[in-house]
């Protein structure tokens, strides 16, 4: 009697080892994931931070270069500590003084900021996106809201205003905006991952993060990621 | 009287109460290793994720503190709940069911209502009904009491917790419901009460614990040597070889957190039960075991405050100014009480 028993026991328990182990196994490849969002959202946070310190203004784009990134030198760099000091790589920054067991730790960089589109403009669309490309090419000052044909700018408007954290104020002060709305912000990208595998991570103005498909919706419709792709470095 | 009360038990009760009143401040003065923000206190009676909270977070057997906690409500909840079910019937049973968790929901809305709407202005609903620590000790005690009506069987009752334990590890492995990790729920996965599962569970173990105690009126020592040391025993093994696969986690209670409870609870009893065979005994831990549920809601209530007297940059001007003020100073005031009312016969129960 007591056999039939040991041998569900023994049963159950293979069942519950191999669910066990596959379900580790995925757990470490959505946390893996989960992490690259989490890198790419704290890249947006760089942003943010800075506009905290200047009246909610957001980084300019790179003014010297001309691309779709912070402007060098306004923004610093987020960091990561990793143990080995590479000795092929000069070390961005150092750290000394014991953190743990640890005598000396080098900083890299948090991100490869080639892996990151920062858009420095509020657009929604497709066009607006691609009116701020061209403007950025053509050589439109990237210190103030630029001028465009009307339609083309922010939400249909004759402007691209520079990300804020208060522009819905500022689009209902200029007429572009009838109310306030409160869910723009969720709208319009800030950091945009360059895509890989059919995806890319997109942070909104609110900080909200998504994982979106490409090609797919604005911002990753193939034409704007197309002309973000040949603006990188 | 309904049923007799072991002192050794109050004793054990007495020293959860203790461990509970130590990690207060030893949390309060935690620092930050990274900052270089100064440590104060032992930081092994302190919750590990304080300093560290990693994937995995440091854990110290602080951290199944929670859990050790509804291990021995559930201990002593099955004398109390049979005894009102055998000597005056379903009704006086099931009454002291219903008042016990009613208690602990009034106390949850202390916390969680009243409080937060006066320091934040929002109540945290979550925490109240199902997430919060009074939610979560009502709703294990009440699952050990309809557990030991629908499983009478204390092996198969256990039998079932660890089910439930398993149940909570496979739906922890698999990425369907958010973990608390340091990252944030970027992958918008819905929560899940994991803490209250575990919570349950280890309830409804301390259950079986409590009928095995009483498996043989005559010698308790059978219970301890058939059962709850053996089964501590495996715990612990069981604890060893998961934390290697799912690292204990606090805040979800994840399995090899519940079964770190499981055998420290288990040996700790077993450890108080020695204590009292041989005649040995601290007479302070009874006093504060006999008011295991109040000491619990005035610590958590007061402690907190009597702490934010003495900012940690006043305390670290002597270390021993640290261990009267922060160390000691908190245990003599809530001991004051517990004796106070020990000696005037004063027990405050659900």
């Amino acid at each position: 009697m007591r056999l039939p028993y040991l041998l569900a026991g023994l049963s159950v328990a293979a069942v519950y080892l191999v669910l066990l182990h596959v379900g580790e196994g995925r757990q470490r490849e959505a946390e893996e994931h989960a992490k690259q969002g989490h890198v790419t959202a704290s890249y947006a946070q760089l942003g943010k931070a800075y506009a905290l310190y200047h009246e909610g203004h957001w980084p300019l784009l790179d003014t010297r270069n001309r691309h779709f990134a912070y402007d060098l030198g306004i923004v610093p760099k987020g960091y990561a500590i990793k143990q080995e000091m590479e000795k092929d790589h000069a070390p961005q920054a150092v750290l000394f003084g014991k953190l743990g067991r640890h005598a000396a730790l080098s900083l890299v960089p948090l991100v490869d900021f080639r892996n990151y589109f920062y858009l420095g403009f509020a657009v929604t669309t497709e066009e607006e996106g691609l009116a701020l490309a061209k403007a950025l090419r053509s050589g439109a000052a990237l210190d103030r809201d630029i001028k465009v044909a009307q339609g083309t700018g922010t939400l249909g408007s004759s402007t691209l205003y520079r990300l804020h954290d208060d522009i819905v104020e500022t689009l209902v002060m200029d007429g572009v905006l009838a109310r306030q709305d409160l869910t723009l912000p969720g709208r319009i990208p800030v950091i945009v991952e360059r895509p890989r595998d059919g995806y890319a991570w997109v942070v909104f103005l609110d900080m909200h993060v998504e994982h979106l498909r490409y090609p797919g919706p604005f911002p990753l419709t193939s034409k704007f990621v197309d002309t973000l792709e040949s603006d990188a470095l | 009287m309904l049923h007799e009360r072991y002192d050794w038990l109050d004793q054990a009760r007495g020293f959860v109460v203790l461990l509970l009143i130590v990690s207060m401040p030893t949390s309060e003065y935690a620092g930050d290793l990274l900052t270089g923000d100064p440590v104060l206190g032992p930081p092994m009676l302190n919750h590990g994720y304080e300093y560290f909270d990693g994937d995995p977070a440091i854990t110290t057997f602080i951290d199944s503190g929670q859990a050790l906690f509804l291990l021995v409500m559930g201990f002593v909840g099955y004398t109390a709940f049979t005894s009102r079910l055998r000597k005056r019937g379903k009704g006086a049973a099931f009454w002291y069911c219903a008042r016990r968790v009613g208690v602990l929901y009034a106390l949850a809305s202390i916390d969680c209502v009243l409080l937060e709407l006066a320091t934040s202005g929002k109540p945290k609903w979550g925490d109240f009904f199902y997430n919060g620590t009074f939610a979560m000790i009502a709703l294990g005690t009440l699952c050990a009491f309809l557990s030991i009506v629908v499983i009478p069987n204390a092996d198969r009752r256990m039998l079932f917790s660890v089910g439930l334990i398993m149940l909570h590890s496979l739906l922890y492995a698999f990425p369907f419901f958010d973990h608390h990790t340091w990252y944030d729920n970027i992958l918008a996965l819905p929560k899940f009460p994991f803490g209250t599962l575990g919570m349950c569970a280890m309830a409804i173990a301390g259950s079986s614990f409590g009928q095995w105690h009483a498996m043989d009126p005559d010698n308790p020592r059978t219970g301890f040597r058939k059962r709850i040391v053996p089964v501590s025993t495996a715990a612990f093994v069981a604890a060893y070889c998961m934390d290697w696969v799912q690292p204990a986690q606090h805040h979800d209670s994840n399995a090899a957190m519940l079964l770190q409870a499981m055998y420290i609870g288990g040996f700790m009893l077993m450890i108080f039960f020695a204590f009292g065979e041989v005649g040995f005994r601290f007479p302070l831990l009874s006093s504060l075991g006999r008011n295991l549920l109040l000491m619990f809601a005035l610590g958590g209530l007061f402690i907190g405050i009597y702490l934010d007297c003495f900012p940690k940059e006043f305390l670290l001007q002597s270390p021993y100014l640290a261990l009267l003020l922060g160390g000691l100073a908190p245990i003599v005031i809530l001991s004051c009480v517990a004796v106070f009312l020990d000696r005037r016969g004063i027990m405050v129960r659900a």
